[in-house]
């Protein structure tokens, strides 16, 4: 955890912020990148992104008739593959803090078809809007990291998850392996800034890209943190050397 | 081993590409709906599941949860579901879970018009798939005369050899005996009955 209880300062980036200061500022990143978002994540990941999601999607047990959270689900690439799966008998609720990339998600979803099961929630990951024990599966992709008090909001997705759903937490992560550590570092504070400025005219959210993930809680550190928010049977799975890590906990 | 997932997408675009072209099977579908069947190949080794949602079926390439029905078996006893309704019921495809829901989704499948060789032969190979979908009819044909055949050889041995139990003919023949003894003896009957009557009034006193 990298908060600062005390001064209730936080990081944005490498940067030291009041916690208040910080919602704000994240959103101002992604209101600036929302427009962008779907093909900056291609060049990125070289598409890899995708995969990642696949394999979230195939962890997630989601079944005809489940109820689904997708939390800081932004343009809608796991809730649209849910609502494929949960069919007409379930639901999906796509809930992200930024109405930018709500926005986005929606006119993407509605131009690809994906209505009926499927509802737009502007929501606080930290305070979500929803009754108790209410979701059969709850996923934060890439997320997390920008949430203020995770443990806020890991104590929010336990509350709204049903007893027997799981929770599953795709985030940035800590590579394992030395050697693509190295390249990684410099792919993401050279190569990821630059993609940035030419793609989307935007270094300076990259830049916080690439920082927010050095100052994420690596593997173990976040596996810890579900346990005192108490999940139960957590584990982890490293994906492309560590890069990301796909965390899942559950309620019973 | 779990369907790479280039050739899950691949799957998926085949079936739905190939479903709405049979609404028969869709609408069957529909009368195993929400279920999950979890489908484990054997030879060569292969995990999947497909969960029917809506009157579609989608490919499931992990499923980490509880499914409603478990098929496990080699490759050319599923092909072999096509071609005979019997497939599943001689053992070579184990079932746990549901039963009924199993024997209901090969029936559908049976049923299908869709021709799921050539459905999935743009990512398996042509002539891999053409192979399989042979052996898996032929196996399909063997299997239906094996158990016709075992039926008649069976009736005959019990017949002829050992004559624990007689031909149809010859039941046939006693039963119709046993028509005509029963009306005669209805007949007689009655008969007995009537002169029975005559007699009692002979003997009353006028």
């Amino acid at each position: 955890m990298t908060e600062d209880a005390n001064s209730n300062k936080t990081h944005f980036g490498y940067k030291d912020v009041d916690e208040s200061a910080k919602v704000g500022m994240v959103g101002e990143v992604f209101h600036s990148v929302a427009a962008k978002y779907d093909v900056m994540n291609d060049v990125m990941s070289f598409g890899v992104h995708r995969i990642w999601k696949q394999i979230t999607i195939d962890q997630s047990a989601v079944r005809p008739g489940h109820k689904v959270l997708d939390i800081a689900g932004g343009t809608g690439d796991l809730a649209k593959k849910f609502c494929k799966r949960v069919g007409s008998s379930g639901e999906v609720v796509l809930a992200d803090i930024n109405a930018s990339m709500l926005e986005v998600g929606r006119e993407r979803l509605l131009n690809e078809g994906v209505v009926g099961n499927l509802r737009f929630v502007q929501a606080d990951a930290e305070a979500l809007p929803f009754e108790n024990d209410t979701f059969d599966c709850i996923t934060i992709a890439f997320g997390l990291r920008n949430v203020t008090r995770k443990e806020n909001a890991l104590a929010s997705m336990l509350r709204v998850l049903k007893p027997g759903g799981r929770l599953l937490i795709l985030e940035f992560s800590k590579p394992v392996l030395p050697l693509l550590n190295t390249v990684y570092d410099a792919y993401s504070f050279k190569a990821l800034p630059m993609m940035g400025k030419l793609i989307a005219d935007d270094e300076d959210s990259y830049r916080y890209l690439a920082e927010s993930i050095r100052m994420h809680p690596d593997q173990a550190t976040l596996e810890s943190m579900m346990k005192e928010a108490g999940f139960e049977d957590t584990s982890y799975q490293n994906l492309t050397g560590g890069i990301v890590a796909l965390h899942k906990g559950f309620k019973f | 081993m779990h369907i790479p997932i280039p050739i899950a997408v691949l799957v998926q675009k085949a079936i739905d590409q190939t479903l709405p072209l049979d609404p028969d099977t869709q609408r069957a579908l529909g009368t195993i709906d929400s279920k999950v069947i979890a489908i484990n190949i054997q030879q060569p080794p292969l995990e999947f599941a497909l969960s029917i949602v809506d009157n579609d079926i989608q490919l499931l390439r992990v499923f980490d949860g509880e499914p409603d029905a478990t098929l496990a078996g080699p490759l050319s006893d599923f092909f072999a579901i096509q071609s005979s309704d019997t497939a599943l019921d001689n053992g070579r495809i184990k079932i746990s879970g549901d039963e009924q829901l199993a024997k209901d989704f090969g029936l559908i499948v049976y049923r299908s018009e869709v021709d799921w060789q050539d459905a999935l032969s743009p990512f398996l190979g042509e002539t891999l798939v053409h192979k399989i979908g042979e052996l898996g009819k032929r196996f399909g044909l063997w299997s239906s005369g094996t158990k016709q055949h075992l039926r008649e050889d069976t009736a005959e041995y019990l017949q002829e050899e050992t004559n624990l139990l007689v031909s149809r003919n010859q039941v046939s023949s006693f039963t119709k005996q046993l028509e005509t003894t029963a009306a005669k003896v209805e007949t007689l009957d009655s008969k007995l009955t009537a002169l029975e009557e005559r007699a009692n009034k002979k003997g009353k006193p006028s």
